[in-house]
């Protein structure tokens, strides 16, 4: 047997399904081995569409997504992808092509080192020079990608390993070595009961939501805990994901663009209880006034975290639903004075206030974000899921759309990669076809990746789009504006791309509104009708995101929409200090 | 500052060796002295390494998680 016709096999067994790519004459054994299988490869315009893709289907399906691309320029353009996967320790396997071993080092035609280029990012990576351990190899790398924190894995494949005869499949030895899977270890028992105690004593406790809690399913006992403990509940980007934020519990993101109430939650807590978060400066702020004034328990699945960035009081190595579910037992026998309820209630009231200020707001000369984020989420099915690209709009995302269900928010956190939300959308629909899927994204960003849209078309993968369109890159023209007294420098777009006919290009239906009301009548028609579209909503390129931290102060600093801190102070009690 | 003497088992292959000198490199940690055998499959590398040392720790926890390496000690 071909060495490829036995990864499609082993693919197949494994339970991949989907894979997306594009073929080259590096990878065409491995195309050729998928053209008589079961698996469905989906044809990119780019592979960084499909390395997108493949991430978007991985969050959806909590496994790893598998993108494909030849030797040298197709096997580069996946880097971004891959650190982006990394960065939000998102399962994928990617499978390059490679230059036949013989070339190997001549700078052969589209020779290129991926597996060096990739390998600072990736949990694993290594070209595969022994055919005979090419199934081994995948499934470890398969493996590899799910077990503890998940993240990207790379083989790289020269052709001629591809097509050498391996014998028989049965013979091929498949045994995942265990330094591949590196499984969480039952939580430190005398670490619980320490945190236990700092839990008792505290006053105010914060529930800070990492990505890792999506990835470990731990959306129930964090909420159980939360109201045990009458605790706020706060996320970071990419945990907004992992709970019901329609829960009394739930403030909302914290951090840089965090919701008002929820960095409010943190400067006022006594103990902050960390769940699969590596604490990134946009999350929490300067680490020494995070620690200061308060004990942090840091539970994490990825043992380096703990110590990396915050010194936490009580570390513990573990998957947070293990860990969070043993603390709530070793709770359940202590005795404790119960938290006051009225903290969290009072939080809320202020997130109402800011909520009421906000969309009490006139527009000015065109749409209000904010409240083009209110209408969608009006609109949309509880299951349905959002993606976004990134700038200002995935901004106002995170601060305006309330996340209903887990796994219902998908968004280049860590990263930052403009051009994310249009091809990890297409990856979610592929995972699941019978949800709607829109995503959210700035002119800037969906001009990035756009010909997706082509993608989407061929494929079925009917996806909506609504492009928040100021003509500029938003968010770095917020930071000229705030940061460097307004000299404006490359950021307004000037040109005359009519986002509408660049839709109908593709086969896309284009719409232009001009009103909530015509957003609100146009997704209700693609949602019924489970359709691609893309609709261009304009939108004033002086919006700022607010609030705001400046980058390198602490929560405390925030910017305030003009004219609501006043507010605040007369109508809430506030509890920051 | 702390000098730190590690002794890693890894995987034989260059992957694992490139892996274990940029994890270092990203904990910003200086490398005074190292050695390299390969030996049945194996690869033990003897790092000397200086750094603060909760970037050693750091260090040691990442590497022990990663799949490249069979097994990290600290010596001295």
């Amino acid at each position: 047997m071909k060495a490829s016709d036995a990864l499609v096999r082993k693919m197949e067994d494994l339970g991949v399904e989907i894979v997306f790519g594009i073929p080259g004459g590096a990878n065409l054994p491995l195309y050729d081995s998928l053209y008589d299988s079961n698996i469905r490869s989906v044809l990119t315009k780019h592979e960084q569409h499909a390395v997108h893709a493949a991430e978007g289907y991985a969050r959806v399906k909590k496994r790893p997504g598998i993108a494909l691309a030849t030797s040298g320029p197709g096997a580069t353009n996946l880097v971004t992808g891959l650190v982006n996967a990394a960065m939000d320790s998102a399962p994928l396997v990617a499978l390059t092509g490679q230059v036949v071993r013989s070339f190997m080092g001549t700078d052969a035609f589209q020779e290129a080192d991926i597996v060096d280029v990739a390998l600072p990012h990736v949990k694993y990576a290594t070209v595969v020079l022994d055919s005979s351990k090419l199934v081994k190899e995948f499934v470890s790398a398969y493996k590899c990608a799910m077990s503890g924190r998940p993240g990207p894995t790379l083989l790289d494949l020269p052709r001629d390993v591809q097509q050498e005869d391996i014998g028989e499949f049965e013979g091929i030895d498949e045994t995942v070595e265990p330094r591949f899977l590196k499984q969480s270890l039952p939580p430190d028992e005398i670490l619980l009961e320490k945190a236990a105690e700092f839990i008792v004593e505290a006053k105010r406790v914060c529930i800070l939501v990492g990505g890792g809690a999506y990835y470990s399913d731990a959306s129930k006992e964090i909420l159980k805990l939360a109201e045990i403990l009458n605790a706020a509940v706060i996320t970071t980007t990419p945990g907004k994901t992992a709970v019901d934020e329609s829960h009394p519990n739930v403030l909302g993101v914290v951090g840089m663009h965090g919701r008002f109430e929820s960095n409010l939650a943190v400067i006022d807590s006594d103990l902050v209880l960390c769940l699969g978060t590596r604490l990134s400066d946009r999350a929490i702020g300067p680490p020494s006034e995070f620690k200061k004034s308060r004990r942090i328990i840091h539970i994490d699945v990825d043992a380096s975290e703990i110590g990396k960035n915050v010194i936490p009081d009580v570390g513990i190595s573990c998957d947070a639903k293990l860990a969070l579910s043993r603390l709530i037992d070793i709770l359940s026998t202590k005795r404790f004075s119960p938290k006051d309820p009225g903290w969290v209630l009072g939080l809320k009231e202020i997130g109402r206030s800011f909520d009421e200020y906000m969309f009490g707001q006139a527009d000015r000369s065109r749409l209000s974000s904010w409240k083009i984020v209110k209408v969608i989420r009006d609109e949309l099915p509880r299951s349905a899921i959002v993606t976004t690209g990134v700038g200002q709009h995935q901004m106002w995302a995170q601060l305006y759309f309330k996340v209903l269900e887990p796994g219902t928010f998908i968004t280049s956190a860590g990263l930052g990669t403009m051009g994310f939300g249009l091809p990890a959308a297409m990856g979610a629909k592929a995972a699941a076809p019978d949800r709607i899927v829109l995503n959210m994204d700035g002119d800037g960003s969906f001009l990035m990746t756009c010909q997706a849209l082509g993608t989407i078309v061929e494929y079925d993968f009917p996806v909506i789009t609504v492009v928040f369109d100021n003509r500029a890159l938003g968010m770095v023209r917020q930071w000229q504006d705030l940061f460097y007294k307004k000299r404006f420098k490359d950021v307004d777009i000037e040109d005359r791309t009519n986002l509408i006919k660049l839709a109908e290009a593709f086969g896309v239906e284009g719409l232009f509104v001009n009103s909530y009301e015509e957003l609100r009548i146009a997704l209700r028609r693609a949602i019924r009708n489970d359709e691609a579209i893309v609709i261009d909503v304009p939108i004033d390129k002086d919006e700022k995101v607010f609030p705001m931290v400046p980058p390198g102060k602490w929560l405390a600093d925030v910017i305030l929409p003009p004219g609501f801190s006043n507010n605040v102070e007369e109508t809430a009690s506030s509890p920051a200090k | 500052m702390l000098r730190k003497r590690l002794v890693v088992q890894l995987s034989e292959s260059y992957e694992s060796v490139m892996k274990l000198l940029l994890l270092a490199k990203q904990g910003r940690l200086t490398l005074k002295e190292a050695s390299l055998k390969a030996n049945d499959g194996v690869i033990i590398a003897d790092l000397v390494f200086e750094g603060p040392p909760e970037k050693i720790q750091w260090f040691m926890l990442k590497t022990s998680g990663s799949p490249y390496v069979l097994e990290c000690k600290k010596i001295e």
